[in-house]
Parts: C-alpha cells; structure tokens; sequence
C-alpha cells in the first residue's frame, strides 16, 4: 500500500490493516469527539470509489500539480513524498479549510502547513500567517477549479477557515473518497486531504483548447 | 496628489500585496474586507477613481457589489477590475456584463496590477 493514501489518520499506525467498513473517531474543530464511517485503500485508488475510479485518479493528478505549481510561485519548491500523515500533523501549526460543492463533485480541501512553511512562502513581510494559510486554502482549490473547468465540472468554492494551535487532530472525514499527499520541502513537509462524493452521472471529458478560448489562468490579466 | 484606489478582499495578506504594489507606482490605497464594506466605501468616498475586488467573500460577493454598484447611484461609475482565484468562463461574462473593466485571475503579477490601473484611471 502506498503510504500517501491511507485513509485513517488517528486509528492506524503505519502498515496496520483493519476489517472494513469501520468508523474513524477524530476530534472536529469545535474539540467535539465524532465518528465516521470509511473504506479500506485496498491500492492506489479506494474500493469504495468503484466507477468513480478514473475521476479519483485524474482529480489526484490535477491536484498534485496544482499544489506544487502554487507553492513555486510563492517560492516553494514542494515534491510529493511518502510521509505519514500522522507525522506530518506533529509538526504542522495551521490547517486550512475550504469547502466546495456541485451536482456532480462536493467535498472539502484541508491544507496543513507548519508556520515555516507559510513564513517563507508569504508574498509581503510581517503578514499573518493564519491569513496567508487561509488565502493558500483558497488558491489551491481556485487552483483544481480551474483545472476541472478543462473537463466541464463546475465546482463551488466556500470561504476558508483557519485553525491554529499544537498538537492538533484532523476532522474526521464525512465524504465517501478521502485523499492525502504528502509534500516535503527544504523548509518542511505538508499535507493535502481532499474529501469528495462524486456523482455516479459524473462524466470526464476534456475540452480542446479551442472551446476553452473564454477561459484565463492564473496569473493572467484579462481588459474588457 | 496621488489617485485613491480601494482593494476588497477578505486576505489581510491579498490587500497588504496590492497596497505594496500600488503605493510603489503613486496611488493612495485604501482597503475593505467584505464586499458590503467594499461597496458603502465606494459610495460615500468619491475620491476613490478605481476597484480591485475579490469575487468570494464574506457578507456580500464581489459579483454581487459590482452589480448592486453599477445598477446606480453615487460612484457608479467607478471602473472595477475583478482579482480572483475563479477563471470560470460564466462567471468572466457575468462581470463583463455587468460593467467590470477587467479580470486577473490570483496569485497576480504587480507589473500587470499596476498597468491595469494606470490605464484604466488615465
């Protein structure tokens, strides 16, 4: 099993296999104790994820890339690693949330970052980390927005939340897919968690450029 | 004296990046939060000559203040260019709609920023 994508964070221990289904206990952001229900990684892909294979697989790439990308521009040169998740958080200080919803996708985004991180990726001197981890949240997931928009999904972001503090646990997860990759830096490790339901209706298919000529990336400035 | 431009986002980080941008290249720049600051500081404050306006935030949407703006009344004609992480098409066309003068899709570049709001307040 690739490490990258356990689904359990508080109830396993590396390589540790238990029967599934079963229920994650996970503290939320409110230090409420709560359950979920979830799958068994049984390889690259969750078994739960059935049909929705080739939509997990393309939405892991889209945002592998997109998390890399957006940390290079902020100076950040992140590689995607095999580091457990449950030792990344030791050492992570922010987690930044953002929801997001359509008919076909929903979920959330979580980005969990130690303040070095976020220190030597801030684009102005002496801005507040706990913005600057919010504003990543966002653009990370305006990042796979704009990437899914090339396979006509429309995604609907929220507004992030922040939270802060030591030895924190993650929210459980409450879709049916939940992802993680691990990145590692010269200035410390992140981790991404993506949590989604995907519409069986769900159909991916890209767009060539040329029905794309309305849209603009990032980075890009567009007069009316 | 230096041309007032007002920037609305939600990320005290975003705004500090535009102030630093801007004030480099001679404007003034003052800062709303929320969309419905953004919009009661346009209208009460005419020395303000242009927007930059983040679309998703608290209590009210960049979409929504542009379009509540450019219905009418005081200021109304303030150009506004959209800063965003959104590239969605739909959404591009709704502000052109609506009477915004551009659109950058985050994280933005200052030499670009700063262009837009030279020629737009020439």
């Amino acid at each position: 099993m690739d490490p990258r994508f356990w689904v359990s964070h508080h109830s396993l221990k590396a390589g540790q296999q238990k029967p599934f289904p079963f229920k994650v206990k996970a503290t939320n952001q409110m230090g409420e104790r709560v359950e979920s229900q979830t799958s068994p990684p049984t390889s690259l892909v969750d078994a739960l994820v059935g049909d929705s294979t080739e939509a997990v697989s393309l939405v892991d790439g889209l945002l592998q890339d997109a998390t890399r990308a957006l940390f290079a521009t902020y100076g950040v040169k992140f590689d995607l690693d095999g580091t457990q998740i449950a030792k990344i958080l030791k050492s992570v200080e922010f987690l930044g949330m953002i929801g997001f919803s359509s008919r076909s996708l929903g979920g959330s985004l979580l980005l969990a970052l130690p303040l070095n991180v976020l220190e030597r990726s801030l684009p102005t001197p002496g801005g507040s980390p706990a913005d600057w981890c919010g504003e990543l949240a966002n653009q990370l997931l305006g990042r796979l927005k704009n990437q899914l928009l090339k396979y006509q999904v429309v995604i609907n972001p929220s507004l992030p939340v922040v939270v802060s503090g030591d030895g924190m646990c993650l929210p459980a997860s409450t879709r049916q897919i939940t992802r993680y990759f691990s990145f590692s830096s010269e200035c410390g490790k992140i981790f991404v968690r993506l949590e989604m339901a995907i519409s069986p209706a769900l159909e991916l298919e890209r767009q060539d450029d040329k029905q794309r000529e309305d849209s603009i990336d990032e980075g890009e400035l567009l007069l009316f | 004296m230096n041309k007032k431009v007002l920037i609305v986002d939600d990320s005290a980080t975003i705004r500090q990046q535009v102030r630093m941008a801007l004030n480099a290249a001679g404007f003034d720049v003052v800062e709303a939060a929320d969309g419905e600051d953004g919009l009661s500081m346009i209208r009460s404050d005419s020395a303000i000559v242009a927007v930059i306006c983040d679309i998703n935030m608290p209590k009210k949407s960049g979409l929504e203040l542009l379009e509540e703006l450019k219905a009418g009344g005081a200021n109304s004609q303030v150009p506004i260019v959209m800063l965003t992480t959104e590239g969605q098409p739909a959404l591009v066309q709704r502000a052109k709609k609506a009477g915004a003068k551009g659109w950058i899709v985050k994280p933005f570049k200052a030499n670009l920023l700063v262009a837009a709001m030279q020629k737009l307040t020439a």
